[in-house]
């Protein structure tokens, strides 16, 4: 592979694994870091791609392992692990904090008190617009977890936007 | 659009059906008893639009163009340097015990004859000598025992 074929064939991925990773590290440095280590681990190994069976599935599985050992890490930095802990960063940012109004701002923070499946098959599917099959291959998880986990994911938001009844954002 | 949202909330809808909602839900065109929904899908779709900084790519190939290899240094300066306290400390006993082990016990040879009492003028000499020692420990405990006592004096006025 050239740096052409990189271009044209693997770099229209980059928002999407950004967006991925943003949403397990909430960190947008950090997300933008993560894409480029994905891209170079690709690039170095590019003679041995026939190995790689789906590409974009590829990606997205070495974009999910690293947010999630740079946002362990980053927690082991400040505090240690505790048993079963949640990876996601669950207090706001300084620009949640500040735009907490906003209606974005709401389901942002309702999504991510979502469990970590439940939120990443939620963005893959519904942001992302990934088939079920194309979901599980990122994840490493059955169909049928996939699909448990959209059905619980959704209901958990609609029970809570019921709650909170947003106004909607006007068009 | 009532069906396709309960379908959507039983995780039974398509893509395309998803897409359908997605438009819907982004439209001025929402009917009042769904309008509770509408910002998770406008959500959806804002959220769609996020994007990597400009500079990203530049940065990307130069780094690709340049061999960089991702070498975590974070990692690996503690664990050198660990890896060079264990080795240090290891050699240091290594050369400890291999120096004891090979040098012979050493013994002073002393030559007690030139401290032997042989007449009796030097026996006094010896005797008085010790005698001299004794004497000055004794009076100093002597001369403190009477410093201390001379502190309590004004104490034992107001006893009497």
């Amino acid at each position: 592979m050239d740096r052409n074929e990189f271009k044209t064939s693997i770099l229209p991925i980059k928002n999407k694994l950004f967006r991925f990773s943003l949403n397990i590290l909430n960190d947008v440095a950090e997300a933008e870091d993560v894409v480029q280590e994905v891209f170079i681990k690709l690039w170095n190994r590019r003679d041995q791609m026939d190995q790689i069976n789906n590409t974009e599935a590829w990606c997205m599985r070495v974009t999910r392992n690293l947010s999630i050992d740079k946002m362990r890490s980053k927690h082991r930095r400040l505090e240690p692990m505790k048993e079963g802990f949640d990876l996601k960063d669950q207090s706001p940012t300084p620009f949640q904090k500040t735009a907490g109004s906003d209606v974005f701002s709401k389901i942002k923070n309702l999504m991510l008190q979502l469990p970590d499946k439940q939120r990443m098959v939620m963005q893959l599917r519904d942001i992302e617009g990934l088939t079920y099959q194309e979901v599980a291959d990122a994840l490493e998880i059955s169909l049928d977890q996939v699909k448990v986990n959209i059905y619980r994911a959704r209901l958990s938001m609609r029970k809570k936007l019921e709650m909170i009844n947003l106004t909607p954002k006007s068009i | 659009m009532k069906n396709l949202i309960e379908k959507y909330f039983d995780g039974k809808t398509s893509l395309q059906e998803e897409a359908e909602l997605r438009a819907y839900f982004n439209s001025d065109q929402v009917e009042e008893s769904l309008q509770q929904y509408q910002p998770l899908f406008q959500y959806f779709k804002n959220e769609k639009e996020v994007q990597l900084s400009e500079g990203f790519e530049a940065q990307l190939f130069e780094k690709m163009e340049g061999g960089a290899k991702v070498v975590k240094m974070k990692t690996w300066r503690p664990n050198l340097l660990r890896i060079a306290a264990v080795g240090a400390v290891l050699l240091a006993a290594f050369l400890y015990f291999y120096e004891n082990k090979n040098t012979p016990p050493q013994h002073a040879q002393i030559d007690w004859s030139k401290y032997e009492v042989t007449n009796e003028t030097m026996a006094l000499k010896e005797t008085e000598k010790a005698f001299e020692i004794l004497a000055s420990s004794l009076n100093k405990g002597k001369n403190k025992t009477a410093k201390e006592l001379a502190k309590t004096e004004p104490a034992a006025k107001y006893l009497n």
